[in-house]
């Protein structure tokens, strides 16, 4: 009886080591896709503030308080229009997502981690045997 | 890990991502599915592979399960489905063939298939299919030609003739 619980055990740490390194390989993978993602949507929208030189408006910030209080609904409205809607949407939609899945991720550390620590005991043990 | 843990407990450890705790639970109900399986199973050298199966079912269905259940019903439940999937599996089976004769309903009258005024009323795929049929090309042929896997055709022809006798007959 103790080698077959020792095969039940095996079959199920053979499925959770897959199961586990096939999750991670998909987390870390749409973690840097989403990275890459939203990191060029950002270089896209900066290239265009500055072909455009959207970011010139923000000059009159630096003349004195006064002007940011008059102006900043105009300086935001310029902003907002010479944006690259579609690529900020996406830019917006990526960080979300990258958001979600770190918020995701740092829920369930301790469970992944346990987890784990589970695989690395059982294999190490498997190995010495 | 201590040994006075209930069920319940351990298999929130095991939630928590503390496999280890698993094991506490294959060494308490292995013997317990090992003979129910064994009793009711003529091919001893398949037990083993089956109680396995059953754990490992059980594992996956650990995050749905209700902790407050007892296990062993539970157990006993998945490795019935085990041994059910187990003979299903090794049932006898025969595969249709073309040559497979009609029954006495699909038995049609001795008339050119394109001639029976009932052709009408059926589909255009069930036409379709029945034309080509009365044209001397095979069910898989037809397949290729409509599209469709083969079992679907053999499905689309039994029904469009039965349809035609049903008709004939009233």
């Amino acid at each position: 009886m103790k080698k077959l619980e020792d095969k039940i055990l095996n079959k199920v740490y053979v499925f959770e080591t897959k199961k586990t390194f096939m999750s991670a390989m998909v987390k870390i993978m749409s973690v840097c896709m989403l990275l890459v993602a939203t990191g060029t949507f950002a270089y896209m929208i900066i290239q265009t503030f500055i072909e455009r030189e959207t970011m010139s408006v923000i000059d009159i910030f630096q003349e004195n308080m006064q002007a940011l209080h008059t102006y900043i609904l105009d300086v935001a409205y310029v902003i907002l229009i010479e944006t690259p809607q579609p690529h900020m949407a996406f830019f917006i939609i990526g960080i979300v997502a990258l958001f979600i899945t770190l918020w995701v991720f740092i829920r369930n550390r301790s469970r992944i981690s346990n987890k784990i620590r589970s695989l690395v005991r059982y294999w190490g043990r498997k190995n010495k045997q | 890990m201590s040994h006075s843990l209930t069920d319940a407990e351990i298999i929130q450890h095991i939630c928590n991502g503390e496999l280890d705790y698993f094991e506490h639970l294959t060494r308490q109900y292995t013997k317990h599915i090992y003979h129910f399986i064994k009793s009711r199973l003529f091919e001893k050298e398949n037990v083993e592979d089956l109680v396995q199966n059953t754990f490992l079912s059980f594992y996956k269905a650990l995050v749905r399960f209700d902790k407050n259940r007892p296990v062993l019903p539970y157990l006993y439940q998945i490795a019935k489905n085990e041994l059910k999937m187990y003979y299903r599996s090794h049932k006898n089976t025969s595969s249709l063939t073309e040559t497979a004769s009609p029954t006495q309903d699909e038995i049609l009258p001795d008339v050119a298939i394109t001639e029976i005024p009932e052709l009408k009323t059926l589909s255009h795929e069930q036409q379709d299919a029945l034309r080509l049929m009365s044209e001397g090309y095979s069910y898989q042929e037809i397949a290729d030609k409509l599209n469709h896997p083969i079992n679907t055709v053999r499905t689309i022809i039994h029904r469009a003739r039965l349809s035609i006798s049903k008709k004939h007959n009233t």
